[in-house]
């Protein structure tokens, strides 16, 4: 029954928290009826709040009992929440929002972890958990990259491995230098690959582009710069799309199997902004071995999820308004 | 560019109306994002015909609409290179139904358009020939699975090729059958071999076409999930009760079956949603991990289950 599984011990962790967490429920089922781990070992993201990043969740609350009902099905189901307080430019008076904390303090006392890149969000974090899991977030590289080229990348990570749990490294890293470096990391086990990235290698934009991500819910000047303009999708509209892959930050799917048979442990997959439709078929086709078995089991699952009311109870379903 | 899952195969797929909204967007990323088309046709009965009376019609367009805009359908798929093959499939048809104007129109456009089709009756075929001699005909697999005898094993498929220009495999044979037997085999690349029948292995409820349950069909395709019989061997079953025990095959049978010489596999002709035939794309004919995320679409313009509402947020389901 393992053989239906893609890469064996991989640790997969997905764009699903607050997003399709339906998905991670029904994989918890086909999981323990199949008698295999779980290959949903961390799903990442959250709703807005002072200290979210990278994508907003389509799920708008902050009504906390729906919220602890939510995480609580999710952790139930074998799945460590991430929460995604990666957003970079966090300021001291931020530290002190309620609603953030409530969260934090929820999520240290069931096991969740942080995906964080915020020095100062950091700090706040160790200072009232010491031992609370946090990660590094890629966007902690985008944002200090110049820190990052100059100290040299390698030794960048390797300077933060001990203080996080993991580093998820930039893919332009991992894509072109990792394997050539896997030596000179020190704890492999430690660092996180993100391997279906669709933006071009060291994106202009990305500083701009998760800079206003974050606020563009009260910003409406931010809002209408979010996704202007894509230097990926320039790049491929001239010189097309064979040439766009090389430049682009997206694994082939060769380098995944490189990376896995390397012994890289912890793969990440992105697409919080893709419609369920795409992320269920995108999903399973990285986690199964796609031919075969799978058809069985995302049919089960697709019914699982439509018509079993059972997957959707104490999960919170209503997408924002806008 | 590493993006299909196997190189040299030839895909017929399934749902020349049902998944049209997915092949064409499909074909639309392709195309703009400048990826070569694969080797892929488009199979299915169409429309219920006199050849084909039980087929299950399921769309947003009425029937007698839809017999209109057919053709500039087919012509669609005829422009954009993919060629349709129409299926008229009823094992057992009323000689006089031959004269069918519709069923002879659809014929018509199969035979001057370098199409094919595919049929289980033998007196179709000699009526087909008679007017098209040069169209191909595929005998279907409803045909092998009522007809193949498993002791006959390669014989059968040889006194069918005689007639037939190609042969739809009964998934039953493929599984069961010695690959060894099949090396050198002459005739391999004029078989079809459908991949992903999720059938019970030697079900007896698969040669009762007759006996289907339509109307439970088509409830169990509002509710999203395919069965054609209320007494399906699967219904009730574990998941882990059915995996290893169904017509699914394996990359490594798929593999080995390339490796004879097969080139020509099939996606199953069961109505499954939007979601499920994208991913079945992207599991059998593009590599699922990888640059395919690049063209991955699906029609998002109203809720696939088919319960008509916007895509933002009214429906729960996928």
């Amino acid at each position: 029954m393992e053989n239906v599984i893609k890469y064996k011990n991989v640790d997969w962790t997905l764009p699903l928290l607050f997003s399709f967490d339906a998905y991670i429920i029904a994989m918890s089922k086909v999981a323990k009826e199949l008698k295999i781990k779980n290959p949903i070992t961390f799903a990442y993201g959250m709703m807005p709040t002072k200290w979210t990043g990278g994508r907003i969740s389509k799920y708008r609350t902050q009504d906390k009992k729906a919220i602890e009902k939510h995480l609580k099905k999710v952790i139930e189901a074998g799945t460590t929440p991430l929460f995604t307080f990666s957003k970079y430019f966090i300021e001291k008076e931020d530290l002190n929002d309620e609603f953030a904390n409530w969260l934090l303090d929820f999520g240290y006392e069931h096991n969740c972890q942080f995906i964080i890149s915020s020095d100062l969000l950091y700090d706040h974090i160790k200072s009232k958990y010491p031992d609370a899991k946090c990660i590094a977030s890629v966007l902690k590289f985008v944002f200090e990259l110049e820190k990052v080229l100059e100290t040299g990348e390698t030794e960048f990570y390797n300077s933060l491995i001990d203080k996080y749990e993991r580093i998820v490294l930039r893919p332009e890293y991992s894509r072109r230098r990792l394997l050539k470096h896997l030596n000179d990391i020190k704890d492999l086990s430690k660092v996180e690959v993100l391997i279906n990235q669709v933006c071009i290698n060291n994106c202009k934009e990305a500083i701009r582009e998760h800079s206003n991500i974050p606020i563009s819910d009260y910003d409406e000047n931010a809002k209408s710069q979010v996704g202007v303009f894509c230097p990926f999708e320039a790049y491929r509209r001239k010189n097309g799309l064979e040439k766009a892959f090389l430049v682009g930050n997206c694994y082939e799917k060769s380098e995944v199997d490189a990376m896995v048979e390397n012994g890289v442990r912890h793969l990440k997959l992105q697409g919080r902004n893709y419609e369920k439709n795409s992320i269920f078929g995108m999903i399973g086709g990285h986690l199964f071995d796609s031919v075969g078995a799978y058809s069985e089991i995302s049919s089960y699952m697709l019914d699982m999820i439509n018509n079993d009311k059972k997957i959707l109870k104490d999960l919170i379903i209503t997408p924002r308004k806008n | 560019m590493d993006i299909l899952k196997y190189e040299n195969v030839n895909w017929s797929l399934p749902g020349l109306i049902r998944n049209k909204d997915v092949i064409f967007l499909l074909l639309n990323s392709l195309s703009m994002y400048e990826v070569p088309v694969p080797n892929i046709s488009c199979y299915g009965t169409a429309l219920p015909t006199a050849w084909n009376k039980n087929t299950i019609f399921l769309n947003e367009l009425s029937l007698e609409r839809y017999e209109i805009v057919i053709f500039e359908l087919l012509h669609r798929y005829i422009s954009l290179k993919i060629t349709p093959i129409l299926k008229f499939d009823d094992y057992k048809i009323d000689k006089k139904c031959f004269s069918d104007v519709f069923a002879n129109d659809l014929l018509n456009f199969a035979g001057t358009h370098n199409s094919k089709v595919i049929i289980s009756n033998d007196d179709l075929l000699d009526y087909v020939k008679s007017k098209y001699p040069n169209l191909k005909c595929i005998a279907s697999e409803k045909k092998s699975i009522i007809e193949d005898n498993k002791k006959q094993g390669l014989s059968y498929y040889d006194s069918v090729l005689k007639k037939y220009d190609e042969v739809i495999l009964n998934p039953n044979f493929v599984v069961d059958c010695d690959l060894k037997e099949l090396k050198g085999y002459d005739k391999i690349s004029k078989m079809h071999v459908i991949a992903d029948n999720n059938c019970i292995k030697n079900c007896p409820n698969l040669k009762n076409f007759d006996k289907c349950d339509y109307d439970f069909e088509k409830k169990s395709l509002k509710k999203g999930v395919f069965q054609n019989f209320a007494n399906c061997k699967k219904r009730g079953k574990k998941l882990s009760s059915l995996i290893g025990k169904t017509l699914l095959l394996d990359d490594k049978k798929i593999r080995d079956l390339i490796e004879l010489g097969f080139n020509n596999f099939m996606l199953q002709d069961k109505h499954i949603n939007n979601v499920l035939f994208e991913e079945k794309l992207f599991s059998y004919v593009f590599e699922s991990v990888g640059y395919s995320q690049y063209f991955r679409a699906l029609p998002s313009e109203k809720c696939s289950c088919g319960c008509g509402s916007d895509k933002n947020g009214k429906c729960n389901q996928i």
